[in-house]
């Protein structure tokens, strides 16, 4: 075992809970799912030490690819998106820059192998994740031409942040929907999206404008007639102006 | 009688059908599928094994990936195969006893069973004398039984790719006390460590009734030369 390894299997959870009481700070992740998603999260976050430790040991970036890559599908059919689990590594990746702990470096590569590993291979999911820069800052755009007032009330973020960062979430949804095939989970994130919205204080309108804005800025995109189709049938809007 | 052995395709259709008893929480369906539909009708014991038993519990848990079932529907649908397999296990005739001994465990941390005990009734049933330790052995209390028990080979088993320093500790203990002994390991870690059993310097073969049979017996007749 590597002695960074060593170390993680016996500091590592202080590290990681300091990331996850960092992502908990955006009151998706309590509101979405409270405590026993805590748990879990926990639990996972456990286990992204001890596969990074493995693969310390082995000196080989692929075992936490393949980790990831797994574990993904089980948390997007779960309700998280991959931008989720991309983030939780780049914290992790972070904090462990953070420390005087010996081989930190080569732990931090490992990290961003595997987020990088997280891309879809799939060509409609990848060509939504190739634009996903653009996609969320057009989303972005419909809701503002409409609404230029602010976003959610008592979001850390900021409101600008907010939104911004809902909709890059929403392109990562949309994904993963299209990698698993269909738009069922992301017809679940719509459906509680809008109503965690509506409790920030954001107004039917935004929301609406919200979810018409991501088919928007995908079919103005060109994007892949699929990847629109399935934004449509997860979040069927009116385009009756608001 | 008239038997009919199921082509290939009719044992997937087998295994699906299997797999919803699974799901139903039905023991008395899934025993019936793969004991009448199956055993009666002419296919070998290690073809239900591998081809519906083995290949059922790969899409329970694929499904649990997905979310289509639950951590409890997924432990229930696993209990039954373990019945089923303790049926098939009785109702099999096995090739002629070899007066050889293997011992065959799940790694120390390791608590996914299910893979070791398929290998141990393909063992057994190819004529090989099986003791069976189950999941999560402790590495010291697996030391002691192999002190007692003379094994001619052992085979360690370990799903979890953190589970492979246990793997390695066993390895290099076995090494030092009995360093004649072969080591044959598997499960699903090798499949994303592809290069651990030449990185140990151990023995490994597809979890294959016949592969398994076929390799315990090579690395038994070269310990003997």
């Amino acid at each position: 075992m590597s002695e960074l390894a060593a170390i993680l299997e016996r500091d590592g959870r202080a590290l990681s809970q300091r990331v996850l009481d960092e992502m908990y700070r955006d009151a998706f992740w309590s509101e979405r799912f409270g405590d026993r998603g805590r748990r879990h999260a926990n639990e996972d976050s456990d286990f992204h030490l001890r596969y990074l430790a493995r693969a310390l040991s082995a000196g080989d970036a692929t075992i936490l690819v393949r980790y990831a890559t797994w574990l993904r599908e089980v948390l997007a059919t779960r309700g998280m998106c991959t931008r989720h689990l991309d983030e939780n590594f780049r914290l992790l990746a972070r904090e462990l820059s953070a420390t005087s702990w010996p081989g930190r470096d080569k732990a931090v590569a490992l990290l961003e192998e595997a987020r990088a590993g997280l891309r879809h291979e799939a060509s409609d999911a990848r060509w939504v994740e190739d634009h996903a820069v653009a996609l969320a800052k057009a989303i972005v755009s419909h809701v503002r031409a409409g609404h230029p007032a602010g976003w959610k009330q008592h979001d850390a973020r900021g409101a600008d942040a907010g939104l911004a960062d809902d909709a890059a979430n929403y392109v990562s949804y949309v994904a993963d929907a299209v990698a698993l095939g269909g738009a069922a989970t992301l017809a679940d994130h719509a459906r509680w999206l809008a109503a965690h919205l509506q409790g920030h204080g954001v107004r039917t309108q935004q929301v609406h404008a919200f979810l018409e804005g991501c088919v928007r800025a995908l079919e103005e995109s060109r994007a892949p007639e699929r990847v629109v189709e399935i934004a449509r049938q997860a979040a069927p809007v009116s385009r009756a102006p608001a | 009688m008239h038997t009919h052995i199921p082509a290939p395709e009719g044992l997937d259709r087998l295994c699906a059908r299997y797999v919803e008893a699974q799901l139903a929480g039905d023991r008395r369906e899934a025993l019936r599928i793969v004991l009448d539909e199956g055993l009666a009708r002419g296919v070998a014991v290690q073809e239900l094994q591998a081809r519906v038993i083995q290949a059922a519990q790969r899409e329970i848990g694929r499904l649990w990936q997905v979310n289509r079932i639950s951590i409890a529907q997924e432990h229930m649908a696993t209990a039954i195969s373990h019945v089923v397999m303790s049926r098939l296990f009785d109702e099999a005739r096995s090739d002629p006893r070899l007066g050889k001994k293997i011992v065959v465990a799940c790694v120390e941390g390791e608590h996914h069973e299910f893979p070791a005990r398929i290998v141990a009734d393909f063992l057994d049933l190819g004529g090989f004398e099986v003791r069976y330790l189950g999941a999560n052995v402790p590495t010291d209390d697996l030391m002691r039984l192999l002190r007692d028990e003379d094994a001619d080979l052992l085979a360690l088993s370990v799903t979890m790719s953190f589970n492979v320093p246990s793997l390695r500790q066993a390895i290099t203990r076995v090494r030092i006390e009995h360093p004649r002994l072969p080591i044959l390991v598997g499960g699903h870690a090798l499949e994303w460590e592809p290069d651990l059993a030449r990185d140990f310097r151990v023995d490994t073969c597809d979890a294959d009734a016949r592969c398994l049979v076929d390799t315990a017996r090579f690395l038994l007749d070269r310990r003997a030369a």
